[in-house]
């Protein structure tokens, strides 16, 4: 076994990505099984298989319920299942997790709906930055790639960095030198932009002037010290100067500058409100997220296949309005994606920054397998006692090998679908009524 | 008890590193590194100024890969990561593939502090910098004639150590198993029991643009809980990546009850081996005991605490 996974980390490109050596065995086996049951009996009963399942999400938050039109939902409902359902086609026709999380993943990219690949948010210069990644829980391998510009569909470049480069993570300009060498065609931002990203980062940034004018009257009037005062004054009339996307970026660094000045000025009397300030849920540069899906429409999927292996996948536009190179949890191997055959396989979506810190992921794997809890029960302490705790909202969609579900958040909602081989088939957006 | 650890990578060691002066200059840096941070847990300091003092000196210091004089990229540029963690509410900051920042550590503990984010990269992460009144240097500042040379023998097919200029340059026939990876680090236990790590690194040489090892990536080559442990990894980045390894080690002493060595012992002599990699890693459990450990043939490490011990060593002892 260790053979096996030394010549797949170090000589991969011999490899047949949907054939894998260690899986070619157990594959014969069970199309021997499956051509032997054809002859005999008829149809295998599902109840003798191995379970096979897959979940998705497609983000997590405050759900606005004024935006959230039942056509709204629909196309929400629409975009899960059909991800929902390509992964299982998938699964069902005795692929491997790994296709089935990627197929799932690669559907919503596409869909303008979700937070991902076209219809990725904007972040502060109006520009997609996406982050996206993927992991095998066989093999533990895993790959990601973050703040790329012009891959079409991240997660397919997180999975040739997992199975193509000696690497885990590559990021910027260099993750697309690498998917060039790849040959992945690249894409202008522009395939990724949809008006109503637009509108929203608009939205955003006035927002954000808004609050640095609020900001700069309350310094002008003498909470704050005068040269900061003065220059987010000074900013805020750029921004109203008309420049809104360069001025707003002036008022957003003084207001970031000034509350920094605040916490040296107050001292210990203000470190209550600068824990407040550090845990409030994390909304970029804005303070209301106009999303109806709120702050994080990171899109996910985890799948158990027929030869009992977990893989998680995660891709993300990650903020609205957010500051350029910011990286979220999507990426980052043990926060946002996690799998291990030996406990489960997350995908977590929500408050990336308190995510990273907790290391939500891996994090519910280790408390299943250490605690010997079960999969629900790990779920619910990390995101109902540890990511509460820090004052932080999200979710997660986890799955282990026996084929239980998990989809847990403290957030409004969580956009998710579920469905497996004993028949389970369902959508949902709010917590379910017990 | 109060204490304080530090790495400056793990690796194989060439049989001629430590003769003549090459020996005395590395203990020398780690000892100057090791008494600037004990220095600040002596006088009352935070865990968190001692991690981030001890890594800025062995980031000053060419010898170390990490700020001056970090192993060099594909295409010859200095591209460097950083994360600090502080154990007491677990607030976490980081930096990948800046070129431009003098002390990428101090730039991560600005995103800690001054930024509502944990992981900035890149040109965002400069600018950040700019906003926060942090001078940029020229990327010519880190590259030194060592790491040009490390660069072009690597590129040559000839491998040579990552770990130590000097130590490259004497052993230009050298065939190190996996590279050297001369990350540095730093985990300490103030005198309220506060625990803190810090990682910066270069990375690997001649390495792809964009790659991301351990250091930066929080629960990979950073961690600190209060009342678990603190760590600061060093190795093959990716394999600690997929193992999760720092918090893998919290984890097993959090929920598993394992003791920090036995903990950090699973890690390094079973997980990381099972997955084909190597390294070490530094670790400050809860009341501030010191677990220094590493597959490979040396780690440069130190350690001193309040009880009066002081140790640096390179070769297992």
């Amino acid at each position: 076994m260790l053979g096996v996974k030394h010549f797949r980390a170090r000589d991969v490109r011999l490899r047949d990505s949907h054939w894998t050596r260690h899986e070619a065995p157990a594959r014969l086996a069970w199309l021997a099984f499956l051509a032997l049951a054809a002859f005999g009996a008829g149809t295998a009963r599902a109840d003798d298989a191995p379970p096979i399942a897959i979940v998705v999400h497609g983000g997590a938050g405050v759900i606005n319920k004024a935006e959230m039109t039942s056509e709204r939902e629909a196309r929400y409902r629409t975009g899960l299942e059909a991800a929902r359902d390509a992964g299982y086609a998938v699964l069902e026709r005795g692929g491997t997790s790994l296709d089935a999380v990627t197929a799932a993943v690669r559907s919503l990219e596409g869909n303008p709906n979700f937070n991902a690949g076209r219809g990725a948010v904007l972040n502060h210069d109006g520009i997609a930055e996406l982050d996206a990644s993927i992991m095998d829980g066989n093999t533990l391998a895993a790959g990601a790639v973050a703040g790329v510009k012009h891959v079409k569909n991240p997660i397919e470049l997180a999975r040739l960095v997992m199975e193509k480069s000696p690497h885990v993570m590559l990021m910027g300009p260099g993750a697309e030198e690498f998917a060039l060498e790849q040959g992945m065609p690249l894409v202008p931002n522009s395939y990724f932009r949809t008006e109503e990203r637009v509108r929203q980062l608009e939205r955003a940034l006035k927002e954000e002037k808004e609050k640095a004018l609020r900001t700069s009257g309350a310094l002008e009037s003498g909470h704050g010290s005068g040269s900061e005062g003065a220059r987010v004054s000074e900013g805020a009339r750029v921004a109203e100067s008309g420049r809104v996307a360069e001025g707003a970026r002036v008022v957003g660094a003084n207001a970031r500058a000034s509350g920094a000045g605040e916490t040296r000025s107050q001292g210990k009397a203000s470190a209550a409100r600068t824990a407040e300030r550090l845990a409030a849920p994390d909304v970029g540069a804005s303070t209301v997220e106009p999303t109806p899906i709120g702050t994080s429409g990171t899109v996910g999927a985890v799948a158990l296949d027929r030869f009992g292996n977990l893989a998680a996948a995660t891709s993300t536009g990650g903020l609205t309005a957010k500051r350029a190179g910011r990286i979220g949890d999507s990426p980052i191997i043990g926060a946002g994606t996690y799998a291990d055959n030996k406990s489960c396989a997350v995908s977590s979506t929500g408050d990336g920054e308190f995510f990273i810190r907790a290391v939500v992921a891996h994090d519910v794997c280790a408390l299943m397998a250490y605690k010997n809890i079960s999969l629900e029960a790990a779920a619910r302490e990390v995101i109902h006692e540890k990511i509460e705790g820090l004052k932080a909202a999200g979710g997660v969609i986890a799955l282990d090998t026996s084929g239980h579900i998990v989809m847990d958040f403290n957030s409004d909602g969580m956009f998710r679908a579920a469905r497996d081989s004993r028949g389970r088939k369902d959508f949902a957006i709010y917590h379910e009524r017990r | 008890m109060y204490s304080i650890a530090i790495h400056g990578g793990a690796g194989g060691v060439p049989a001629d590193l430590l003769s003549k002066d090459n020996g005395a200059r590395y203990t020398d840096s780690l000892s100057k590194a090791l008494d600037a941070g004990f220095a600040m847990l002596e006088r009352g300091g935070s865990s968190l100024d001692a991690v981030t003092t001890a890594v800025r000196s062995l980031e000053d210091d060419p010898l170390f890969n990490a700020g001056h004089g970090a192993a060099l990229t594909r295409e010859g540029w200095a591209e460097l990561d950083a994360a600090v963690m502080d154990g007491k509410d677990q607030r976490a900051g980081a930096v990948a593939s800046v070129r431009h920042v003098k002390n990428p550590v101090d730039l991560a503990r600005r995103v800690m502090e001054k930024s509502r984010h944990v992981l900035l990269v890149s040109a965002g992460a400069e600018e950040f910098a700019l906003e926060e009144g942090i001078p940029l240097v020229a990327n010519l500042y880190f590259r030194t004639d060592e790491r040009r040379f490390q660069l072009a023998s690597e590129q040559q097919g000839r491998s040579v150590s990552d770990l130590m200029p000097g130590g490259a340059a004497a052993n230009r026939r050298l065939q190190a198993p996996m590279g050297w990876l001369g990350t540095v680090g730093a985990v300490a236990c103030d005198q309220h029991g506060n625990l803190a790590a810090a990682t910066s690194t270069g990375g690997m040489t001649n390495k792809r643009q964009g790659r991301v090892g351990d250091s930066p990536i929080i629960g990979a080559g950073t961690y600190a809980k209060n009342g678990v442990c603190a760590l600061s990894a060093t190795g093959h980045g990716e394999y600690f990546i997929r193992a999760v390894a720092a918090h893998h080690v919290a984890c097993a002493v959090e929920y598993r009850n394992l003791t920090l060595e036995a903990a950090v012992r699973e890690l390094i002599h079973s997980r990381i081996p099972a997955l084909g990699g190597s390294g070490g890693v530094i670790a400050c459990g809860a009341r501030g005991e010191i677990v220094m450990d590493f597959n490979t043939e040396g780690m440069f490490r130190a350690t001193r605490d309040s009880t009066g011990r002081r140790q640096i060593a390179i070769r297992r002892s």
